[in-house]
């Protein structure tokens, strides 16, 4: 037994070399020849392949080298060691000029192995963009899109040769990509004829996807990256451009340019003045509404609708519009002065021996004052002077205990001794500390 | 002209209220009768009070449809008529029940039935949509128009100057105050 124990610690540690071809989903030995498939006339194919170490003990690699017509290793090799297990992968480029069987050696230190490929012929590939179509002489290409567009790719495959070529393969595949229509197979393109095979990707998330175009003896690879868009803030665009107190004033969003996706975003409200207003709302009854941009649309709707409206309130301040999305927020600040106090309803009416004025609106001062009242009778004529009231006191109580802004409804009433029916109209005036509102004259029925 | 005397300096702070009552009442869109307070296009709707199956007020008589009576009050005289009619249309003083086909009248103290067909008054007026234009017809007969896209589903009176329209599933109100007519969109309830 311990002669054996000595043997065997005396045995050196084999390395070993296995040569693989990395052009199937596995890695696959190579022997010591290889068929590496059809290949078209022009175009550059890289095969792929690995040194991989499948000893125990380290292993020198100290040349890798291809010779052969249209054969070459596209980057420069240096030596390398590799540790049981490792690989170390490289490439063969492939690039005929003219059709034919083409062979050469790959030689990975004393390995060699016979590589063989066919060339054949293959059609020309087109992408049509903007009515200008641009040959594909590369053998891939990258394209953008965003996510939930469906987009469009004009391909199309002629033939440059001088004599009919035949396609017998011509299919699409990654996820997302699909041929909206194909040529009936096999398909024979004379010189100088050319075929559409429209491509469409579409993406349902932010990512990258891989496509591959095949072609009779062509391939073709498709890098699709999709990007959710982000929408810019549009902007506020207010049917009235200087806003006052008492409006509903109109809103519309405009994006400066279509929007490259659908997106959402916020229209919000601030007031900041003398006391809070209710009534400052969007139809939803906030100070917050969503929006909404369509793919390729440049204007926002509100729950389906082309403008939104927002209460301008009947209290002095500063209304501040936002419209914010996710990449940044536009601002409308409109400035209500404080002014004086409009009317919006006045009614004068008989009851009895009795006149009753009945006057609705706003004071955005909420410090309304005095009033003057002058009676004429049915033919214009003044009945006595001005009688002049000065009810603040009133009007604080209300707007002190008021949460409805600068709104006050007024209603006066004046016993008349004698034929109150010879009364036919009054002038009012109503005083804030900004001046005096001259209503027009009432006419009592 | 002489024997008029305006006895108004003494007494006029004694006859002055102020204070900002409700714009109008309408039905939301759950059925519940809701105030509006404000004024002409700042509304602020109020809390929604009882669940009526139709309502109407033009400022002369309020009419309410609910489980199982209809009622209309004029000058606070309410009269109540026993029925199981689950939709009423109201125009003027005239109620109309579709599912008996019923015109009930009120004169101000009770209910006749009534073989007239309403004359579609709404608060006084009428009312009609066309070419994607509200024309109201005035009391005294004059004709104003206003731009209304579509037409609404829903006319009801709202207060003697003013009507509740339902377009496109929201909520307005209508002003029918003669040269004064304006339609605006009617807020929802904060919260609601």
């Amino acid at each position: 037994m311990r002669l054996l124990l000595a043997f065997a610690a005396a045995l050196p540690l084999a390395a070993q070399l296995e040569v693989q071809s990395l052009q199937g989903s596995t890695p696959v030995a190579l022997g010591p020849s290889a068929n590496l498939g059809t290949v078209a006339a022009g175009d550059s194919t890289d095969f792929r392949f690995q040194a991989m170490n499948t000893g125990a003990a380290p292993l020198a690699i100290n040349s890798i080298t291809v010779g052969g017509t249209g054969y070459s290793l596209p980057a420069a090799f240096a030596p390398v060691i590799l540790a049981p297990g490792e690989s170390y992968p490289f490439s063969v480029r492939f690039s005929p000029k003219g059709e034919g069987s083409y062979s050469a050696s790959l030689a990975v230190n004393s390995f060699t192995s016979l590589l063989r490929a066919t060339v054949v012929l293959g059609p020309s590939l087109y992408l049509t963009n903007g009515g200008q179509a641009t040959e594909l002489t590369a053998g891939s290409m990258q394209v953008n899109l965003v996510t939930g567009q469906a987009l469009p790719l004009a391909f199309s495959i002629g033939n440059p040769h001088a004599r009919a070529i035949t396609i017998t393969d011509l299919s699409i595949s990654g996820p997302g990509f699909a041929m909206a229509s194909s040529p009936a197979l096999p398909l024979m393109l004379g010189p100088g004829e050319r075929a559409a095979i429209p491509v469409t990707v579409t993406a349902s998330a932010e990512g990258e996807a891989l496509g591959t175009l095949l072609v009779g003896a062509r391939r073709f690879d498709i890098l699709a990256t999709a990007i959710r868009p982000k929408l810019a803030p549009p902007a506020i665009v207010p049917s009235d451009s200087a806003p006052r107190n008492g409006q509903q004033l109109k809103l519309r969003l405009t994006l400066p340019q279509p929007a490259l996706g659908a997106g959402t975003g916020m229209l919000r409200a601030t007031f900041m003045g003398a006391s809070e207003d209710p009534a400052i709302v969007f139809p939803n009854g906030t100070r917050e509404i969503k929006f909404d941009v369509a793919a390729g649309g440049r204007d926002a709707t509100f729950g389906g609708a082309a403008e939104t409206v927002i209460q301008t309130g009947t209290t002095a301040g500063t209304l501040r519009l936002e419209a914010i999305t996710e990449t940044g927020v536009t601002t409308e600040t409109f400035r209500f002065e404080r002014g004086l106090i409009v009317v919006d309803e006045a009614v004068a009416r008989r009851s009895g021996s009795t006149l009753e004025i009945d006057i609705t609106g706003f004071d955005n001062t909420r410090a309304a004052g005095s009033l003057n009242f002058r009676f004429f009778d049915r033919s214009g004529a003044p009945i006595g002077g001005v009688i002049s009231a000065t009810p603040g006191e009133l009007f604080k109580n209300h707007f002190d205990q008021s949460v409805m802004g600068g709104v006050f409804r007024l209603r006066a009433s004046f016993p008349v001794t004698g034929d109150a029916t010879m009364v036919g109209s009054v002038l009012v005036e109503i005083a804030n500390p900004v001046g005096r509102t001259d209503l027009q004259r009432l006419l009592f029925p | 002209m002489k024997r008029i005397l305006l006895v108004l300096s003494t007494v006029l702070s004694a006859q002055q209220a102020i204070d900002a009552p409700p714009l109008a009442h309408v039905l939301n869109s759950d059925g519940l009768l809701m105030p509006i307070h404000g004024i002409a296009g700042n509304f602020v709707p109020g809390r929604a009070g009882m669940a009526l199956l139709a309502y109407s007020n033009d400022g002369d008589i309020e009419w309410r449809l609910e489980a199982g009576r209809l009622s209309a009050t004029r000058e606070e005289q309410t009269a109540v008529y026993v029925t199981t009619a689950t939709t009423a249309i109201f125009r003027g003083d005239t109620a109309y029940l579709p599912e008996t086909k019923d015109y009930i009248k009120f004169d101000g103290q009770m209910f006749h039935h009534s073989s007239e067909k309403s004359n579609l008054q709404l608060a006084g007026r009428k009312v009609f949509w066309k070419d994607g234009r509200l024309q109201i017809f005035q009391a005294d007969g004059a004709m104003e128009e206003i731009a209304c896209p579509l037409e609404p589903e829903r006319m009801t009176a709202a207060a003697a100057n003013w009507a509740h329209l339902v377009i496109e599933g929201r909520a307005h109100l209508l002003r029918l105050t003669p040269g004064r007519v304006e339609l605006f969109v009617l807020p929802e309830r904060r919260g609601e």
